[in-house]
């Protein structure tokens, strides 16, 4: 098992400020010596391992090099806006030679140390370089537009010959030092942000963050995938079943009492037209059946008018009292309609039997292109999602969208309870 | 009467055609597609028409737009709307004028010729026509939803039947019960309801179903 890869996302806020970017200039700097420090440890332990030292010492010291590297990543979503995604190690084995023998060998075959150690490795020299020159600039700049006048009209020291390409050798220079050195500071402090998202960047591919992130939507889809084939096997099952028990036992049930009828009708043929009306009777059941089947295959509303009509007509005929504000296109993709569209009518129907509520309120739009739909009751409050429970379940099948169900129920009420959905076409799906 | 047949089944619809002239109506136009339904509605030239929701070419409700569209035009054009299903969002679309003229039926119901051709009748006379189906929901809701006197066994028989569009005559012999106890469950009804009595067959049809689609 290994634990969670932290994501690439920018996180929130992103870079805060020009100034910001010059202390984070000496802080990415900071920890990217710390990085280069920490490697030349994990070098040697990976040195020692032969002699048996290096097998307890050196799973340590990869730990510790991988929480660096995951805290480079955070001070890198701080200041630069964007942090990158850390490859997961190995879980530890355990304590003693043993287990240090074997996380050793788990290590040095596993793809996703040599992605650390070829960032450690790298990443100092480039990173360091990329880091430090906001600083840098900015500090060169105070020279010349401080320190240089200081020094010459002050104290009358000449300290430098050239002050980059500004002779200084006499005061009449002086001016030019200080215009200099202050476009100095300002580009510095213009470019800063810049330099540091260049870095983080740098940081991202030579770790291989989108081999993670490939990995991840890997995993998920490999999970989803599952979901969807069972949930489609278990529907096709009911559909079996409900076909076999209900309509198809009519059918029989029709053929053999109209068989019956036409033996009796030379001897009885009041017996037989009693008959004939039971098989009319049975026959208007069986196409109730299969209209319920149908109705619960793809509702007729949804298969005429799309998603919006779909979720007014589910209010009209819902248990409770409904109030609908939808703003949705015509029409969206049908199976992303059809999965929405289940899906919020199971959370009416959890919301019409749990919450105690006397109204609910559905509203439907889309928001940056993810469709929304959000269902509010005045209930009683306290709904939490139960590992195999309704919403759950709701839950797992929007994960085949990529979607995401978030509840908001506090005790006393109101909940809330929200489906995001994709729709756009840059659907992460292909992504 | 000269009835106008909007079916796409050829089967059905040859069915329809049969039964109508059986009992001794004229069919005058038989189309399978909504914009030759939208065609003979524009150019109105039958007594009542009998239409299927779900039309070619979109197979979606075709048939109920075109219905919904030429009664705009033309108020109260009697059309039987059959299909099916019965959504109670359409049948909200097709009261929401209040003229009558309209019915709304499963197609299962054509298994009674009888009382399919009285609807019809009805239809064509202004009348308001709902299948039982829709009827039965409208009180499910109603009473699941908050405190209205409970109607008994067989005040909503009598429900169901006036929303199909029943005299209060018919009523009484398909319930094989007098006029006048007809008349005593139709008033419980209304007083349970709270709705005035004193309304024509077709005006206390569209109140009810007015007062069970506001619930």
């Amino acid at each position: 098992m290994r634990g969670n890869a932290t994501t690439s996302d920018g996180g929130p806020g992103g870079p805060a400020g020009r100034w910001s970017a010059l202390r984070g200039s000496l802080v990415l700097t900071a920890q990217l010596v710390t990085v280069m420090l920490m490697t030349v440890v994990t070098v040697i332990a990976s040195w020692l391992i032969p002699l048996g030292v290096g097998v307890l010492i050196f799973p340590g010291c990869v730990r510790v090099l991988h929480r660096q590297a995951e805290r480079l990543s955070r001070a890198d979503r701080r200041f630069a806006g964007t942090g990158f995604a850390v490859p997961s190690l190995p879980d530890p084995a355990g304590s003693g030679f043993a287990a240090g023998a074997r996380q050793c060998w788990r290590l040095l075959t596993d793809r996703a140390f040599w992605q650390l150690m070829r960032w450690a490795v790298l990443d100092p020299y480039t990173g360091v370089l990329l880091a430090i020159t906001p600083f840098g600039y900015v500090a060169w700049g105070l020279y010349g537009c401080a320190a240089i006048p200081v020094l010459h009209l002050g104290l009358g020291l000449r300290p430098t010959e050239w002050y980059a390409f500004v002779p200084v050798t006499s005061t009449s220079a002086v001016p030019y030092a200080v215009v200099l050195g202050c476009g100095l500071v300002v580009f510095g402090a213009l470019s800063g942000p810049w330099w540091l998202r260049t870095q983080a960047r740098w940081s991202s591919v030579l770790i291989g963050s989108h081999l993670v992130d490939l990995q991840a939507r890997v995993s998920a889809l490999s999970a989803t995938r599952e979901e969807v084939r069972d949930d489609a096997a278990a529907r096709l099952r009911r559909i079996e079943r409900d076909v076999h028990d209900g309509a198809q036992a009519q059918l029989v049930a029709i053929t053999m009492k109209l068989g019956v009828a036409e033996t009796l009708v030379p001897s009885d043929p009041n017996a037989a037209l009693a008959l004939i009306g039971q098989a009319r009777a049975d026959s208007l059941n069986a196409l109730g059946e299969l209209r319920d089947l149908m109705r619960g295959i793809h509702p007729p509303v949804l298969a005429d008018r799309g998603l919006g009509a779909a979720i007014e007509a589910m209010a009209i005929e819902a248990a409770l009292p409904t109030t609908t504000r939808v703003r949705l296109p015509a029409r969206l993709d049908s199976s992303l309609e059809s999965a929405a569209y289940f899906a919020t009518r199971e959370v009416l129907t959890n919301a019409a039997k749990h919450s105690g509520a006397a109204h609910l309120a559905v509203t439907a739009d889309i928001v940056d292109g993810r469709l929304r739909i959000g269902v509010r009751d005045d209930g009683k409050g306290g709904a939490v999602i139960v590992p195999g429970g309704g919403l759950d379940g709701i839950r797992r099948r929007l994960a085949a969208f990529d979607g995401a169900l978030t509840v908001s129920s506090p005790a006393d009420g109101p909940t809330e309870i929200v489906l995001e959905v994709p729709c756009a076409s840059s659907s992460q799906r292909t992504r | 009467m000269r009835v106008v047949v909007a079916e796409d089944q050829i089967m059905l619809r040859a069915g329809l055609v049969s039964l109508l002239e059986a009992v001794g109506h004229q069919v005058v136009e038989q189309v399978g597609t909504g914009p030759e339904l939208c065609r003979v509605l524009g150019d109105w030239r039958a007594d009542v028409a009998i239409v299927d929701i779900r039309l070619p070419p979109t197979h979606t409700d075709e048939g109920l737009q075109a219905v919904l569209a030429a009664r705009r035009v033309r108020p109260a054009l009697p059309v039987l709307l059959f299909s099916q299903y019965v959504e109670q969002l359409y049948v909200r679309e097709l009261l929401a004028d209040q003229v009558g003229g309209v019915g709304y039926l499963l197609k299962d119901r054509v298994s009674h010729p009888r009382q399919f051709m009285d609807a019809l009748t009805q239809v064509a006379g202004g009348g308001t026509v709902l299948d039982p189906t829709v009827i039965s929901a409208l009180i499910t809701r109603v009473e699941r939803r908050g405190p209205v006197g409970t109607l008994t066994e067989r005040e909503r028989q009598v429900l169901d039947l006036m929303a199909q569009g029943r005299s209060n005559a018919a009523i009484g012999d398909e319930l094989h019960i007098s006029e006048s106890a007809t008349t005593k469950h139709i008033s419980n009804v209304f007083a349970k309801l709270g709705l005035h009595a004193s309304l024509d067959d077709n005006r206390r049809v569209l109140a009810v179903l007015a007062y069970l689609n506001e619930r």
